[in-house]
């Protein structure tokens, strides 16, 4: 009990967004919800500018809510590790997502790129007190960085089982969204979030990134939740245990 | 016998070359005149972005970079004004740098 009412505390004292941080989080919005309502300018190739104002700003408050429960998660559990979690733009990610995002849409298909940043931890030394480790490290990163793209699966089984509250073609969107967000983000590719954990623990990250992907496309394919969820850490466990075998042992002994 | 291509005091050219190539393809593949001067205009927005991360640095071969990408774009371009294509690139290029310059765009330090 003393742990929740300590973590209240974090959260009402620590937090609160900087403006840089509240500006990144519209920039980023904004050009997310863009590029997943490319293709919704108009019914067939018809360009309907009211029509398209409808669905962007329907993209906008998808993006808008799911972008801050990704963050959110990630600044909680970083709060509680004695850490404060800052959201930082990555704006080549921003323009080459644009860029693939236009050249795709020309071809006929859009495809999703999101790749707008990444995490930086705050060492916050009084809340550090008492923990392993006290210092900045790596896996205490990438744990932090990892519940992102967690949280993004969460909120895809909240709204599968929130269904039939509402309208489908909303939750088809959020869920894609959500999805795809995920799996972007937990790329090990400098500065996404799957980087953090992967530079933290190979292991980890094998059995993290196999468990998301295969969550990812159990749950985009119309199966019942229950069998995607179980399926998914299924998956995640054999692919790490193979991870280990076919490679990382081989590592361990120098080769 | 076959001379090893020397990077380091080439890779200017190569890139140069690499980025003509990437510019006429994604040029071809825009079949679009708004999707084309958007794709231009923001590939600008990029480049100033890499001038001011170059800021106070060497320029020259990222420039000449730059403008190897926007000569392939050019040449591939079949749909839409090429002119406005220039015009297009440099005000994004010029907007991505004052946005950086003056800190309302801040970006995350690898």
């Amino acid at each position: 009990m003393g742990e929740i009412v300590d973590l209240v505390a974090k959260v009402k004292k620590y937090y609160k967004p900087t403006p840089l941080e509240i500006r990144n989080f519209f920039i980023i919005v904004f050009v997310l919800a863009f590029i997943i309502s490319m293709n919704e300018w108009g019914p067939g190739q018809e360009f309907q500018l009211m029509y398209g104002l409808f669905n962007f700003l329907i993209s906008v408050i998808i993006v808008a809510i799911s972008f801050f429960f990704y963050h959110s998660v990630q600044r909680i559990v970083g709060l509680n590790l004695g850490y404060k979690v800052e959201y930082q733009l990555w704006s080549f990610g921003i323009y080459f997502a644009l860029i693939i995002a236009f050249l795709t849409t020309a071809i006929g298909k859009t495809i999703w790129v999101f790749i707008p940043g990444g995490i930086l931890i705050h060492f916050m030394a009084k809340h550090r007190i008492g923990f392993f480790r006290y210092g900045l490290n790596y896996f205490g990163l990438g744990t932090i960085a990892f519940t992102g793209p967690l949280a993004s699966i969460i909120l895809v089984i909240i709204l599968k089982s929130f269904a039939p509250l509402i309208p489908s073609f909303i939750l088809t969107k959020a869920i894609n969204f959500n999805l795809a967000f995920a799996v972007w983000q937990a790329i090990p590719i400098p500065p996404l979030d799957g980087s953090k954990l992967f530079f933290g623990s190979r292991m980890v990250y094998a059995l993290g990134f196999t468990t998301i992907v295969a969550a990812a496309i159990l749950l985009y394919i119309n199966i019942p939740v229950w069998i995607a969820v179980i399926g998914s850490i299924l998956i995640g466990v054999i692919c790490w245990f193979l991870y280990y075998i076919l490679l990382e042992r081989s590592l361990w002994k120098g080769g | 016998m076959a001379k090893e291509f020397d990077f380091r005091g080439k890779w200017v050219e190569l890139f140069f070359f690499i980025l003509i190539i990437v510019g006429f393809i994604f040029s071809v593949l825009t079949r679009s005149t708004v999707l084309s001067y958007s794709l231009i205009f923001v590939a600008g927005m990029a480049s100033g972005r890499l001038l001011y991360e170059r800021k106070n640095k060497l320029q020259l071969p990222y420039y000449l970079m730059i403008i190897g990408f926007l000569i392939g774009y050019i040449l591939g371009a079949f749909y839409g004004n090429r002119n406005v294509m220039i015009i297009l690139f440099i005000i994004g290029s010029f907007i991505s740098y004052y946005l950086h310059d003056k800190g309302y765009i801040q970006d995350i330090s690898i």
